[in-house]
């Protein structure tokens, strides 16, 4: 079973992409009704998306989410993470004591402002 | 996030704490089941995914560039901005995860709207639960192709 997966993850990266995106692209010509989905080849479908107006102010509105969302989080991440790595770390150990390769390329070490 | 909402609610902690306050304004109604809720679920989940990144990406940063661009420029802004120049990495990763995870969000929705406002990931959710598997395959596939 280990090795069958081991292969199946290895040998084959088609298996997990290319099978489960073409098994949406056929499904999506199908036909379907309230109980069951039935093989044929519509684009009934895509009409219905792309025809519908509400299609287009959710995916409108899933971008403005995302561009809302995307700022707020660069700008808070952004803050904490230099707050993290340049106040927290250099106030709990010395300034030079990590950066040991610098240290050896840059030779002795003069007063830093 | 499930959290917010007995915070947020009109009878909630907030409003409550506000009122007891004595808050000139009645009870606040956009507080929850809006787009304000949605957003603030939001980064509140994805704010650490943008973070780790960035910190990581900042944490490999040379300190002896900091030394020397202090010496080049003695101004203090020249370091937040090299802190911003080599923290891109890290931004692009951060921003990956937030950037997917908000479009395929369809629980945090669902839930902080109260079900008056949708997303790309809700519509799909919503198909393949009244079993319109093809629509929400068509759907997708048009996600899909709109994005690369």
């Amino acid at each position: 079973m280990g090795r069958l997966c081991q292969r199946a993850a290895g040998a084959d990266p088609g298996l997990f992409l290319l099978v489960p995106i073409t098994t949406i692209v056929v499904v999506s010509f199908w036909d379907y009704d309230s109980i069951q989905v039935i093989p044929d080849f519509l684009l009934q479908n895509y009409q219905e998306l792309l025809g519908a107006e509400v299609t287009w102010r959710i995916y409108l509105n899933t971008l403005r989410y995302t561009a809302i969302v995307w700022t707020l989080t660069l700008g808070i991440g952004f803050t904490v993470a230099y707050f993290l790595a340049f106040h927290i770390r250099t106030t709990a150990m010395p300034h030079g004591a990590v950066s040991c390769c610098a240290r050896s390329r840059s030779g002795p070490r003069t007063s830093s402002a | 996030m499930i959290s917010w909402i007995p915070f947020l609610g009109r009878n909630g902690i907030l409003n409550s704490t506000l009122m007891a306050l004595g808050s000139p304004t009645s009870r606040s109604e956009f507080l929850l089941f809006s787009d304000f809720a949605v957003v603030l679920a939001f980064v509140h989940l994805y704010t650490f995914f943008m973070v780790v990144p960035i910190f990581n990406s900042m944490m490999r940063i040379d300190r002896a560039l900091f030394e020397a661009a202090a010496d080049a420029a003695p101004r203090a802004g020249r370091r937040c901005g090299r802190g911003w120049c080599r923290g891109k990495p890290g931004i692009a990763i951060g921003s990956i995860f937030v950037v997917t995870m908000t479009m395929g969000d369809f629980v945090t929705v669902r839930f902080m709207s109260g079900g008056q406002s949708a997303s790309v990931g809700l519509m799909m959710a919503n198909a393949i639960s009244l079993l319109q598997y093809p629509a929400a395959a068509a759907n997708a596939w048009c996600c899909w192709r709109s994005c690369c």
